[in-house]
């Protein structure tokens, strides 16, 4: 009886055991979707100094495709970033820093190809400049080790072609010097970035602390607040019972219409009590936010959410704020029609919700609602979609390895 | 648990964030000049230059590391102190380049810029993008005032070098986009404040619901199929106590539900359809932990128009604790005797000089005091720069009824 039904144990452990990153993107979602812009402008403003420097590199070029590719490899780099680290597409992770800052490398080297051996200064090269443009973002997003080693790998590959430079540029010093000169930039924009996340992540973990303390004195405010609500609604569940009781009592005698009574008063108490027993995390916190609009429509919430493997209880607390908020947002979209608004869940062995709604309102409007809480979802390991079309609203979040489309 | 840091909070910590960057960025710079003040030279290896060189940038590398290690401390005395030995530092350290290396003939060098960035990045002091802004284009004008100085002390020709430039116009560029963009993060981070109470409401009410179940199943329900079951004819002794003891039971609130019942729903309490009580959950979407302390019940023995005005300067109140204070809780303490009731909204946050004039503390003046004076209430504000901003409101109540 005990023993959960539908989904393992083992399941909840495992897909609840996801290893947390200290990455401002995993701990602070919101804040990193508001700094999105910064990633672009910074590109746009690597790709406007590698165009300058090397204008002013005209008279040095030896091969003018060369420099004609590294700015095209450049601008490659640049796409990549923009486009992944976009919320619309979080999270950004490994492969992307990795391919960004792996083409940054390659357009550096083939800028130096390109004036290699005519080249006079190595402080006005762009691509050392370049990679640390693009460093300076990747700490809002990848962790700080990671995307030192990215700097460090970049600063050894710039350095060492500086230092091979060191023969035929026109100041005349040892080789370690020209290494320097290329690799600072790199290192000290990785680093300031690093300083920035590293900063910003142990604000944002002090401050949970302090909010986790918080909500735990909050407790008892709240559980003061189920209770009444529960005693309200339970009071209904009473309300023919007590008066039967007390007649029966009264008359101190059994009649063939009391024993009829009785049994259809037991028999709706225990299919109600076996439904609100049965009620699960999402049926109530669907019901919540329909009532808290003013929708509630005497639908019995059970029958909005189809979960029959209890899938929900996969959820962590973090993953449930962001689900019951996205619920709760829907449920206040001004074009929703609310008796239309299911939940699905399938699949025990990848969770995946479904949640599918009439609604008379543009897509754009809809997609600005619901982005940010969907992107917080991806930053908590989970994959999202959003489809608009014929006045349906699908929305879908699902742990990586779910079949459905 | 919850996500982020609240926008109140962030601005805060972006700046210190953002100093912090800077400042990291700068001892790299000066770490790569030291490298070079070893090493330059025309490959001769290290020598009593070298040494005079890099000895000339020694106080300055330590006080801008001690700067990168107080991320959270006081650091406007230590900003000023590291920009005037710095100062000193980069016009012995370029005059020290100029004697060691005499085929330099101006100053743009990389060797040169290094300093000067390193000035440049100071980082503010984490109070904001346009303090940030000022403190790194005085850093940047001293730098290279000192560049100036020793060009002229050393007979070279002075030229702004493009890469002290360059990163000064990327710090003030990103502390400017820090400015403009920063704390954008408005309804979908109070939404999720919010829902973290309701995740744990609902998960309050499902282990309620379990209990009360459990408790009707071997009360109630039992003794309603017994009478199911039972022959017509005269109610068993066994029976009737049974019954009297769950009507009992009944009135006096299930074991599930014993605090609850002889309390009013929650619609009908005053305490839940107050101003106050919706100020309080406003802060809370923000970000802000409130604690609430006293007894609720006693707002009943506010007249309507006292209650709302209680309740907007309470918000108020609220208000400038999240806008001001830094602090990441508040506290709402409710306290009544005979004939008024008190309200005290505490933080330990940054306080601030009660009699200020500051625009910012209008809000204070006009939605607290005001509203309070007009409802016959008087204010109390203490408020010290360490200790936090305390404001005590006490208005009249009518006295207690006796039963």
């Amino acid at each position: 009886m005990n023993a959960p039904r539908g989904v393992a144990t083992a399941t909840i452990v495992r897909l609840r055991s996801v290893p947390v990153e200290r990455t401002p993107q995993r701990l602070d979602p919101l804040g990193v979707q508001s700094a999105w812009l910064l990633v672009p402008l910074i590109g746009a403003t690597a790709i406007g100094y590698a165009v300058t420097s090397t204008i002013w590199h005209r008279d040095q070029l030896r091969s003018p495709a060369l420099a004609i590719a590294a700015i095209a490899v450049l601008v490659l780099a640049v796409a990549v970033a923009a486009v992944r680290t976009h919320p619309g597409l979080a999270p950004f992770g490994r492969w992307s820093h990795v391919a960004v800052i792996g083409l940054a490398i390659v357009a550096a080297c083939l800028f130096d190809a390109s004036v290699w051996g005519h080249n006079l200064r190595i402080q006005d090269d762009w691509g050392q400049i370049a990679i640390a443009l693009l460093l300076i973002a990747m700490p809002l997003y990848r962790p700080v080790l990671e995307v030192l080693a990215a700097a460090a790998a970049g600063a050894v590959v710039v350095g060492a072609l500086a230092a091979l430079q060191s023969g035929t540029l026109a100041i005349h010093t040892g080789p370690i010097v020209y290494a320097t000169v290329a690799a600072t930039p790199v290192l000290a924009l990785a680093l300031g970035g690093a300083g920035y996340a590293w900063t910003m992540t142990g604000e944002t973990l002090r401050w949970r602390e302090v909010a986790r303390a918080g909500q735990e004195r909050l407790e008892g405010e709240l559980r003061d607040t189920a209770q009444r609500q529960v005693a309200q609604e339970s009071a209904a569940a009473f309300e023919e019972i007590v008066p039967f009781l007390d007649g029966v009592l009264a008359r101190g005698e059994i009649t063939g219409a009391d024993r009829d009574r009785a049994g259809e008063l037991a028999s709706g108490l225990r299919a109600l009590a076996v439904s609100s027993v049965e009620r699960t995390w999402l049926d109530e916190t669907v019901a919540l936010a329909l009532a808290g609009r003013g929708h509630a429509d005497g639908t019995v919430a059970a029958s909005r959410v189809h979960d029959p493997d209890r899938l929900d209880r996969v959820l962590t607390d973090e993953q449930r704020a962001i689900v019951s908020a996205l619920v709760s947002t829907v449920s206040e979209l001004p074009g929703l029609d609310p008796a239309s608004l299911r939940i699905d869940v399938a699949e025990p062995e990848h969770p995946s919700f479904e949640l599918t709604a009439r609604i008379a309102q543009q897509r754009r409007g809809i997609r600005r609602e619901l982005v940010p809480y969907l992107s917080a979802l991806r930053s908590v390991s989970m994959e999202t979609g959003l489809r608009v079309r014929a006045g349906e609203l699908t929305l879908r979040f699902a742990y990586p390895g779910s079949r459905r489309p | 648990m919850s996500l982020g840091l609240p926008t109140h909070l962030s601005r805060a910590a972006n700046s210190r964030a953002l100093a912090t960057a800077a400042r990291w960025a700068g001892l790299v710079c000066l770490v790569a000049a030291l490298v070079n003040a070893l090493f330059s030279g025309f490959g001769q290896g290290v020598n009593g230059a070298s040494w005079l060189t890099l000895a000339m940038l020694l106080p300055m590398v330590a006080l801008l590391a001690v700067l990168a290690l107080l991320a959270r401390g006081r650091t406007v005395a230590l900003t000023i102190a590291y920009l005037a030995v710095g100062t000193v530092c980069t016009y012995f350290y370029v005059v020290a380049i100029f004697l060691g290396t005499p085929a330099y003939r101006d100053t743009n060098l990389f060797v040169v810029a290094l300093p000067v960035v390193a000035m440049t990045l100071v980082g503010g002091t984490g109070t904001g993008a346009l303090a940030g802004i000022l403190w790194a284009s005085l850093g940047f004008a001293l730098a290279e005032a000192a560049v100036l100085l020793a060009a002229v002390t050393t007979d070279r020709v002075f030229t702004t070098d493009a890469i002290s430039l360059g990163a000064y116009l990327l710090l003030v560029g990103v502390l400017a986009f820090d400015g403009l963009t920063r704390g954008s993060r408005g309804r979908t981070q109070s939404a999720i404040h919010r829902a973290v109470r309701d995740v744990r409401l609902v998960e309050l009410r499902r282990s309620l619901v379990a209990d009360l179940a459990a408790d009707t199943h071997d009360t109630v329900l039992s003794e309603l199929l017994a009478l199911s079951r039972s022959e017509p004819g005269p109610l068993s002794e066994r029976l009737r106590e049974r019954i009297d003891a769950d009507l009992q039971a009944l009135g006096r609130g299930l074991p599930s539900l014993t605090q609850a019942l002889a309390a009013e729903s929650i619609d009908d309490d005053p305490w839940y359809r107050s101003d106050l009580h919706r100020a309080i959950e406003d802060a809370r979407d923000e970000g802000l932990a409130v604690d609430v302390s006293g007894d609720r019940s006693s707002i009943a023995r506010l007249d309507e128009t006292t209650l709302r005005a209680i309740g907007l300067a309470v918000r108020q109140c609220l208000v400038n604790v999240i806008r001001h204070s830094g602090s990441a809780t508040a506290e709402v303490a409710l306290s009544i005797c005979d004939d008024s009731l008190s309200v005290m909204v505490v933080d330990g946050g940054r306080g601030f000089a009660p009699d200020s004039t500051a625009g910012d503390r209008l809000g204070l003046r006009q939605s607290v005091h005001d509203r309070i004076s007009r409802v016959g209430g008087t204010v109390t504000v203490y408020s010290s720069a360490d200790v936090g901003t305390t404001v005590i409101m006490v208005v009249p109540c009518a006295p207690e009824v006796v039963a």
